[in-house]
This record gives C-alpha cells, structure tokens and sequence, in this order.
C-alpha cells in the first residue's frame, strides 16, 4: 500500500515500503503501542491483505508501461529469445537467408568435425568450412544451391551425422527498379534483386529482360542498345531494344556498381528523339566510351570504347577507394567519381600519357553520396547529400538537412547547395526530404525524386526554387527519375515495384511487380515497412537519410544519447536484440519512439506502421560485398579465426553472430574514456565495409581498430600475435 | 538469514554432525576457487574480470536458493530439521559474502565504473537491490537480534530473502550475455521454492 501511495515507478520501491512498514510496525510494537500490537481477526487480516495486495497490484498496473521501461523489462523476453538463439548450440547466423543473393552463413558448433546446411527442401546441402574454434563458413548462392524458402522456415543443420532443425527466415524481395537512365527516347532501369532490366519507350511500352546475377545499373549506348552492369555476374551485357536479346557480353574486373556512356551522337535530354541517334549512328560519329564503377577487393574504373561491330577495353584504372557512381565529365578525358566511402566526389582526368590519375583533391562532403547525375554537356554534376560537413569528417552536424550539391567539373568546386526539405520562417520542415534521383535538363533545372514525400519536384539548380511539383498516383516514394524527350518523362518506385510514365498530366502506371492486393500478408507488411522506412518524418529527416540503403551512411549522429555515435547498418540485424549502439531498443519497432520524439513524428498516421517497420527490416540480409563471398583460402581463415580467438575478441564479438548481444560500460573496454554509457556488442557481419569503427569512430580502418588495442589492451589482446597473425585476422574481419 | 520456522533453533543450539559455519565457508571457498581458476584461463584481462565478475555472482545465487531450500527440506525430512536449519544462517552469510565479492570486482574492473550507475542503470539497481536485502538480513541474523526483535516481526522481515532471490534473478536475467538455460533453470528453483513456502503457509 505503501508503494502505491508513494507512486515509484521503481520495484526497489516495494522492498522500501515492506521494510518502513515492518519498521513502522516493529517499533511500535517494541514501544507497546496498541496500534502495533492488536491481534487481528482473520477476516480483518483478510481484508487488510485484500486492501493491501490490490492497491500495489493496481499501482502496478498502472504503472506497468513505465515500470517495464523504468526496470529493463520491456522486450526483456525478446532479448532473451534472440540470446537463446545464437546460446542454442550448434547455432547459425545470421539469421535472414534472402533468395535474390549470394551470402555467407556461420555456424557454431563446438567440437563438430563436419557440419552440412540444407537450407530449405529446394536447396541442395552446403558443406561448411571448418574455420576451427568450432566454427563452420557457409557459402550460399541461390542461383546454384537453389533458393531458400521464404519466410520462417526450419534449416537442417548436420553436425557429425545428427540433423538439427534451426529456424531461420527466409527473404524473396520483389522486383525494385532504382536509378532510371534515358536515351534516345528510351529509359532503362534495373532491379538487382530480381535479375531484370526494364526497358520503357515515349508510348509506355515495357520490355522486360532477365539479366545477369544482380544489376546495378544500366547505359542507354547507341544503337539501341542498353549496356547493363552487375554486382555478381563479371560481365557487362549489351542488351538490344527491343527485342531483348543479349548480343555482347564482356568481362569486366569485379562488381560493377554503376556505368555511365559518354556518346557524342545523341542528347540525352528533352529533345533527344530516336531517329537523330540512328542518324548520328548512321554517319559513324566515333565511338560510345563506356566507364563502368568496379567496386569490391580491387576497386577501380575499367573503360570500353563501343562502334556499332566491337567493344574495345580501354584499360583499368585502380582506385584506393571503393567507388559508388561514375558520370562522364565535359570531355572524354574527364570522370567524376562518387564514393560513399570516403563521402567526396574524386575527378579522374587523363593525362597526355593516357593514364588516367586524380590531378585535383576531392570534393569532401562529409556524408556519403547518394546519387550522381550529369548535366546533358558534362559541365556540371549534381548529387545529393543528407547533409554537408565541409572538413569531410564523419562527425556530427547540428542537424541532418538533405539536400543537393551542385559541382562545377572543370573548376572543381561546388557552386551550390539546395536543401530540399523545404523549412519555413521559423524553420519547420514544410515539404521535401531525401532526393532519390535527379535528372538534370539543359534549361538549368533539375527533376528530383524526392523519395521521402512521394514527390517529384523540378528544382531551379541556379537558387533552389521548386519549379513544379508533382505527386505520382500509384508511385508513393520515387526512386528513379529520367526524362525520355517529348515532354516525357518516367519515374521509378523500388519500394512499390512500379514506374510511372508522365505526359502532361496523363500518368501512367507500369507494374513490374504485383500491386499491394495480390500480396500476401507477410510480403505486404514487408512493402510497407519498406515505404516507412523511406518515409520523411516531420524534420525531413526518414530513416534512409542516415542508413542509405538500409546500410549506414559512414558518420556519426546524436540521436538522443547526448554523445554522437556512428550509425550502425540495418542489414543483416534481424533477432540481435537489443538494438542501437546504446541498446536503447528491445525491438525494432521500438525506434518509432525515437522517430516520434527527436524527429518530430510522421508526417502522417498509419497504425500499421511499426509492425511493417519491424517485418522490412528484418527482411533484409547482411551487405554482399565482394570480400565477404570470396571463397577464402581455408587455412588463411583458420588462421584469422585461431587470431581472432587468441586475441580474445571472441569474449564479446561471440561465434556465431559475431556479437554476444551484450552491452559494456564504455570505460571496461576504453578505460581513458570517461563516459558512462554502455555500448552495445555489434555484429562484426560486413563490418570490412562499415568504417569508421569503434563506438566513437576514431578508427577509419581496420589495422586502426588493432592499433588502438594495441594502445588500450582491452579491446582485444592484439599485443600477443605475430604480424602474421594480425594480418590474417584482418583477412578474416573483411571476410565476415 | 532465511524465514525460520516456528521450531527455528539458534545456530548455537543446532547440534550437528558438520559447523554450518565450516559448510558454508568451504561452499563459498570452493566458488571463489573454481571461479578463479577458470579466470586464470581466460586468454585477456576483460575476460578475466567477465568470468570473475559472472561467477561470483552465480555462486551468490546459488547459495542464496541452497539457503532458501533448507525449510522446505526440513518439512521434507522433519528428523534432520535441527541438523540442516542452521545452514539457512550460514548459507545466506555466504551469499552475501559472495554478492559482497562480486560488487568489488564489478567496481574494480570498471564493469560498474561509477557508482551511480548501480542505482540508475537497471540491470546494476536490480542487484543492488538484492545486495541491500542480504546485507540488511546478514545484519539481523544474529540470535542477539533474533532475540531482541522476537521472532515474529524477524520471520516477517527475513521474508525479504524471497525478495532478494527475485531481484537477484532480474539482475541475472537482465546482465550482458546470460545463459538463457541458465537464468530459466535458477527462475525455475526460485519459483519452487517460493511456492513450496507459500503453499506451507496457507496450510
């Protein structure tokens, strides 16, 4: 009773109530006060009892939400499920397989000799590689090994004979066409998860064409012809309209992130009309250079020069950076590059020589860059940015502000920045957010998805004036925009699977995946988790602002916990509760609360919100860069995973999920760090690709993170291995 | 220590074969040690300081529930009540022994690196909590005190072992990395236990 009256929101408080009523009653009795020493009835007992017990059990019901918050227990019991996972051995991680992809799965199992995975009956059994310690490496690929069911669905895992059920989920994602480009009034678009090129004329006709393992993007190239780029498949395909059929194909050095043609014979832009091309083809105008973004363990750009007969290589440039985008500059003698790595823009020029160098310091932005267009004569190019840190740092700013970065190529430096989430007088967010694509137009303006709102604005690129806005019936966040000449222009919608072809005010709507009623109830919280996710809250700000592709954007933000932290990637996280770096979260669903409170809410109301939010994210399946599915030498990788348990890394970074989903105060492990906040075990999955490291970002690489152990010597035991050890452990981090 | 029963003898009049005091002292000992060798194994410092951290703890726990099993053990078996009822005291001396060692080591090592956070931070107030009842119980379980309060406001007041093993149990299953299996089997003991008394007590 006493605890209710006292209103704690704390348990502690029923054992101080009980302890100052038994003192209370122990004292009077001592001092023979009748109060304190009457002999009660037993009905009076009972109904002191009954009194007693129902207000603390009606304080605590209504207390409940606060007091499960206030003691740790809210999502206490998802934590524990999720431990009890990865605790189960043998056990398996991570614990999303997704059809459309090769991956890396790890098993743990303690004392096995062989272990074998049966993912699902349509996959044939994967032998593991025994990486010693107990720990097995999967390499799964659905195109050969067979796709694995989807939803939760029950894996065989073999260990020494004995078949073991793990229960895993299983992700089939729907066709997303992303970045549009246009040509001679055509527009070609890619979805990397269904294998698929599409192609749209001026009329709104589709050809649909199934390509190699994973496009990334596509380059209208003359001719009719479509050259398409691939993370999996090391080929660039020449694909002919429209008859679909693939008439080249050429090897190319490693994924292909992005292509980009440079053609003299035909523009790009408003009037650019088929028949000039064919002309243009006609008089043999010189050949298509073609520059194709190769990322992964050798990142660089390799160039092909295309007549209408041959496709001619024109050497590979090694970058030390891993590029995202590439567009041709004012001559054929200039590339712009795009790296959400080091968040710059980096110009390549070609010297007399003919080597291909970065003359010029790059353009930091300090926020990776999301997208990168070209001005029809390559004067200029224009990407976007969630937000501007000069010094090109990862740190902080005051707050997140997406917005456009237009670049002067041949003077190198920026000519403009454009929010686009529009504030008014007293700096509240009032339209706009996060640009998807831009297609820039040769009257100085820019046609802009902004995929946070569902609109597709133009943009004047000389002041930031929104020109004209256009809301896409059917089309909710526009991934994707390019204009095919004639007053037409096409948009895309990966998170709806659909394009939309505008003419004047005729919109109309090409599906390359079903509509939302012929989904099922799990594919459809999937989708529409997908659009919250893409959703622009009311300070601009969606969650891909910060986790561009649902992976993270390389800087560190303040999102509530008063000291700026990294942003940890949404790939691959499914069922490591708690989440966040502070473990803030028992469950996904939980960061609507931060969506609420530090960015001010939605823009509008869907119930249905959080558990969509829940069921995208945990669809999606870790990063599939190139080192994490290159087969390893086996006993180079014994040999990283024997350092990394020598090291000790193993204590928190535990097999199989690389974490113990556990949190430590910051000074256990950084002791010169006087700060009280615990910090959460990440996963190491894919950490080779999500620099800066450490809970603080101070290390930018890998062998920094081993330095800084080196100095602290908590942080892993590094001291104690040899240099090749410490380098095999490396090989084994990026290969996770 | 524990909630005496009715027939609850002083430790000084307990005839038994064993000191409890010896029996508690070597089980604490003996949890101190394995502890610590198993620490001497760990390859870093932080999984030293993780495994003396953990072990201390659970051995707390575990005397904690020995001691709270010694009444329902001595309903089991009424002819070895006087033998056993005096290892409820001593068992739950060792427990908070055990529970006082483990709070050193977690502010030694940094685990707990401000003393704050053993009020503010669930996981570490949990503990805490249970912490403050064994230490509270430690110090009202002399036969000086048991004899000043009277037995029943003291049965009353060492009720709040039951308390202390529940909030010991929140600490556990809230801490970094728990062995789930682990935590559900001690939930499973203390939940036994607790109902086997209350059970005892309607009758």
């Amino acid at each position: 009773m006493l605890w209710a009256l006292s209103g704690s929101p704390l348990l502690g408080g029923l054992v101080v109530a009980y302890v100052v009523a038994w003192s209370a009653l122990a004292i009077g009795a001592a001092r023979g006060a009748r109060w304190a020493t009457v002999e009660l009835g037993a009905r009076a007992k009972l109904g002191l009892a009954i009194v007693a017990l129902g207000a603390g059990a009606l304080h605590g019901a209504r207390a409940g939400t606060e007091l499960a918050e206030v003691e740790g227990l809210d999502g206490l019991s998802n934590v524990l499920t999720d431990r009890l996972r990865l605790d189960a051995t043998p056990a398996i991680a991570p614990a999303i397989v997704s059809a459309d992809r090769p991956q890396v799965l790890w098993a743990f199992a303690p004392g096995a000799r062989a272990v074998s995975l049966t993912l699902g009956p349509e996959a044939r059994a994967l032998d593991g590689l025994d990486a010693g310690h107990g720990l097995f490496r999967f390499a799964y690929d659905p195109r050969r090994d067979g796709p694995a069911p989807r939803g939760a669905f029950d894996a065989e895992l073999t260990v020494d004979g004995t078949a073991l059920r793990r229960t895993l989920t299983g992700a089939r994602p729907l066709a997303h066409p992303r970045a549009i480009t246009a040509a001679d009034g055509l527009a070609a678009t890619v979805s990397e998860e269904t294998d698929e090129l599409f192609v749209v004329d001026r009329t709104g006709a589709l050809v649909r064409v199934t390509t190699g393992d994973a496009p990334t993007a596509a380059a209208i190239v003359g001719d009719h012809t479509i050259a398409v780029a691939h993370r999996h498949t090391r080929a660039l395909s020449f694909v002919t309209w429209p008859s679909g059929q693939v008439t080249a194909e050429v090897p190319v050095r490693g994924p292909a992130v992005d292509v980009a043609a440079r053609r003299e014979d035909a523009r790009r832009e408003d009037d650019a009309r088929p028949e000039d091309a064919r002309a243009a083809a006609a008089t043999g105008s010189g050949p298509v250079m073609i520059a194709v973004a190769i990322d992964g363990v050798a990142p660089g750009v390799e160039l092909f020069a295309r007549t209408a007969t041959v496709i001619t290589p024109r050497g590979f440039t090694h970058l030390p950076f891993a590029p995202s985008a590439i567009a041709w500059g004012p001559s054929d003698g200039t590339l712009v590059v795009a790296s959400r790595a080091t968040r710059a823009l980096h110009r390549l020029t070609r010297g007399a020589d003919g080597v291909w160098a970065e003359a010029r310091r790059p353009i930091a932005l300090g926020r990776p860059p999301i997208v990168l267009a070209r001005s029809p004569d390559g004067h200029r190019v224009v990407t976007a940015i969630s937000d501007y840190r000069p010094d090109g740092g990862p740190g902080p700013n005051h707050f997140v502000e997406d917005q456009l970065v237009v670049v002067d190529v041949e003077r190198w430096r920026i000519v403009a920045h454009l929010p686009t989430a529009l504030r008014d007088d007293d700096d509240v967010v009032i339209g706009g957010a996060s640009p998807a694509a831009i297609a820039l137009r040769s009257d100085g303006t820019a046609r802009v998805a902004l995929r946070g709102t569902g609109e597709v604005s133009v943009i004047d690129l000389s002041d930031g004036t929104v020109r004209a806005t256009t809301r896409i019936e059917g089309l909710s966040r526009p991934s994707g925009v390019a204009d095919l000449g004639g007053g037409v222009w096409l948009a895309s919608c990966a998170a709806d699977g659909a394009l939309a072809l505008v003419r004047g005010a005729t919109t109309t709507v090409i599906r390359v995946s079903p509509d939302d009623a012929a989904l099922d109830a799990e594919t459809l919280a999937i989708r529409r988790g997908e659009r919250a996710y893409l959703e622009a809250t009311r300070s601009g700000v969606s969650c891909e602002s910060c986790h561009p592709d649902a992976g993270d954007d390389r800087s560190l933000h303040d999102i509530g916990q008063a000291v700026p932290r990294p942003t940890l990637s949404t790939r691959g996280i499914a069922r490591t509760a708690p989440y966040l770096r502070g473990a803030s979260y028992a469950r996904i669903g939980g960061l609507e609360h931060f969506a609420m409170v530090i960015l001010g809410g939605w823009r509008t109301d869907d119930p249905g919100r959080v558990a969509a939010l829940e069921a995208y994210v945990a669809s999606l399946p870790p990063v599939d860069a190139e080192a994490r599915l290159v087969a390893p030498d086996p006993a180079r990788l014994r040999a990283g995973v024997d350092a990394f348990v020598r090291a000790g890394c193993d204590t928190c970074h535990a097999f199989p999920a690389f974490t113990d989903l556990a949190q430590y105060p910051v000074p256990f492990l950084f002791p010169e760090r006087d700060e009280l906040e615990l910090v959460d075990t990440p996963s190491l999955f894919g950490v080779g690709a999500s620099a800066p490291y450490l809970h603080d970002a101070r290390a930018e690489t890998l062998d920094a993170v081993l330095d800084d152990a080196l100095r602290g010597g908590r942080h892993g035991d590094v001291a104690r291995l040899t240099p090749d050890e410490r380098r095999s452990l490396v090989a084994l981090l990026e290969a996770l | 220590m524990s909630t005496p029963e009715r027939s609850v003898p002083t430790p000084r009049d307990a005839p038994t074969r064993l000191a409890p005091s010896t029996l508690a002292a070597v089980a604490a000992v003996a949890a101190l040690v394995i502890t610590g060798a198993e620490a001497a194994r760990a390859p870093i410092a932080i999984t030293r300081e993780l495994i003396l951290s953990r072990g201390t703890g659970w051995s707390s726990l575990v005397l904690l529930a020995a001691s709270l099993a010694i009444t329902p053990l001595t309903r089991v078996s009424p002819d070895h009540a006087r033998v056993l009822a005096p290892h409820r005291r001593t068992l739950g001396l060792a427990s908070a022994t055990l529970a006082a060692v483990h709070l050193a080591i977690v502010l030694a090592t940094g685990l707990v690196p401000d003393v704050v956070l053993l009020v503010v931070e669930p996981q570490a107030r949990a503990g805490t909590v249970a912490g403050v009842i064994l230490v509270l119980l430690a110090v009202t379980s002399s036969g000086r005190v048991v004899r000043a309060l009277a037995l029943r406001p003291w049965r009353e007041l060492h009720a709040l072992t039951y308390a202390a093993a529940l909030f010991a149990l929140l600490h556990v299953a809230l801490s970094p990395w728990p062995d789930v299996r682990l935590v559900a089997a001690a939930a499973l003991i203390v939940g036994a236990l607790l109902a086997s008394r209350l059970v005892v007590r309607r009758r």
